[in-house]
């Protein structure tokens, strides 16, 4: 009977299907980020933090106080000039560039106080379960290497500068959390969820 | 009353069993998506070619080259129809869709030009097989304008180009902003994006002018497409085309729209 039972068990995990979560956090680095009514992590006052801390102090046996200050806010951004060509010379160019995309993680993160965030390469995620009591759900890993590459011919006069370069659109969810267990504070900070949706690209030409 | 707990922890056991075989099931079911996709590309006087994007959840001959005969691209009942000359596979990377764990393909079609418009309403993708298995599978609208006496970026020079994406579409042009800056005086007649996306503009520049092109279609991902501008200089006609831009990328969404997405069982012998 009971190796029956062992061989049941067995075949439970055998039929259970296996989840891996994984973020990646860079959003800190885009050249711009403007967020519509409401405020970044990095804007909250100490008086501010003082506030919403009242919020997250009732002691529990385990797990996550949360205190939401701004949920989905939609925000836009600028990251980067993918190239800038100069043509400095005295004949036109024809010119084809070739993007390979780099895709990242569709949700970036961020924390102060003492919630802390794992460090394993680039990928990143709120440790103590922090993920999972916000509910958020990150791109499998292996979806952040996508291989495709798209192409684009153009045309540069002598004295003019191409430039391509990405902006998009995302949200943020931020907030102050607090962790206990026996009734023992462990953990207490903000933390911060970037989401982005859309990533735009522009092509323009300037002169030199 | 120990026989009578063991019987029924057995069959509490054998319950999650069925619950998790039921629950993974689909995951062993050979699954292929497309989704409805404008692909609106520019054919120059040699040939055009069409990335065609493919989602399967598990390795499968459609993704082995040397299984396959040829493809086409065709509308439901072959009037229209094109046969790649060349063709390439690429596994792009992994992607999760409506809880469907699924391996993204490239499917690369490069075809001879046809030196005339072309277009297709209802786009299907045939791929047949060596072992004359055919297979079809919608894939959106194909239009592949015709980019007749490019005179590149000699009269003109499109210094800004950049497009905005429909609110609450799941990728779908709204918006292309174009900025013409003549070399010479020349007459814009039109705009092209695609065979259904065509503005008339009629105007002669002598200046830098920005147009701002709204696209008409919708409930389709649109984020890829050629620009043909058409003018005369002198008493010639031509064309200055960027062959194909990306004007956006969809990183995540609100809600993975279902309506864009056919799925297709394969069969056994897949």
């Amino acid at each position: 009977m009971k190796k029956l039972l062992c061989v049941l068990l067995l075949m439970i995990f055998a039929t259970s299907a296996d989840l891996n979560f994984l973020a990646d956090n860079d959003y800190q680095n885009f050249q711009e980020i403007e967020v519509y009514d409401g405020k970044l992590l990095s804007q909250f006052t100490s008086a501010e933090y003082k506030t919403y801390y009242k919020k997250i102090k009732k002691r529990r046996f385990s797990g996550w106080n949360i205190h939401k200050v701004n949920e989905d806010v939609h925000v836009s951004y600028k990251t980067e000039t993918l190239f800038s060509y100069y043509n400095d010379g005295t004949t036109a160019i024809d010119y084809e560039y070739e993007y390979e995309k780099k895709k990242s993680s569709n949700i970036n993160i961020t924390s102060t106080g003492s919630i802390s965030v794992s460090a394993t390469g680039t990928i990143k995620k709120f440790k103590g379960g922090l993920d999972t009591s916000l509910k958020i759900t990150y791109e499998d890993k292996s979806s952040l290497n996508e291989k495709e590459a798209w192409k684009t011919k153009m045309h540069v006069d002598p004295g003019t500068q191409a430039n391509l370069y990405t902006y998009g659109e995302g949200k943020i969810s931020n907030g102050v959390a607090s962790r206990y267990f026996f009734w023992i504070l462990l953990d207490k900070g903000g933390y911060e969820v970037f989401s982005v949706t859309t990533q735009y690209y522009r092509l323009e030409k300037t002169s030199i | 009353m120990r026989k009578i707990a063991n019987i029924l922890i057995i069959g509490l056991i054998v319950v999650m069993i069925f619950v998790n075989y039921k629950a993974n099931i689909i995951s062993h079911t050979k699954l292929l998506m497309t989704q409805n996709t404008f692909y609106a590309v520019a054919q120059n006087d040699e040939q055009f070619s069409l990335n065609i994007e493919m989602f399967l959840n598990q390795k499968n001959i459609l993704t082995d080259k040397k299984a396959i005969a040829y493809m086409y691209v065709s509308d439901i009942d072959n009037q229209k129809k094109i046969e790649a000359n060349q063709f390439e596979i690429n596994y792009l990377t992994n992607k999760t869709i409506l809880g469907q764990k699924y391996q993204k393909y490239s499917y690369n079609l490069i075809f001879k030009s046809l030196k005339g418009d072309f277009y297709i309403e209802k786009a299907y993708l045939t791929i047949v097989l060596k072992n004359d298995e055919v297979k079809q599978f919608k894939i959106g609208k194909v239009s592949a304008l015709y980019m007749f006496n490019d005179e590149a970026e000699s009269h003109l020079l499109v210094n800004t180009l950049f497009g905005t994406k429909k609110e609450h579409s799941f990728g779908c042009l709204d918006t292309v902003t174009v900025l013409i800056k003549p070399k010479v005086n020349v007459k814009i007649l039109r705009i092209k994006l695609n065979y259904q996306d065509i503005y008339d503009i009629n105007e002669v520049i002598s200046d830098e002018k920005e147009f701002v092109i709204h696209v008409k279609q919708s409930g389709i991902i649109y984020q890829k497409s050629s620009v043909l501008i058409e003018y005369i200089y002198g008493l010639q006609t031509y064309t200055t085309t960027i062959e194909q831009f990306l004007f956006f990328d969809i990183i995540s969404s609100d809600a993975e729209n279902g309506g864009i997405n056919h799925i297709y069982e394969l069969n056994r012998t897949n």
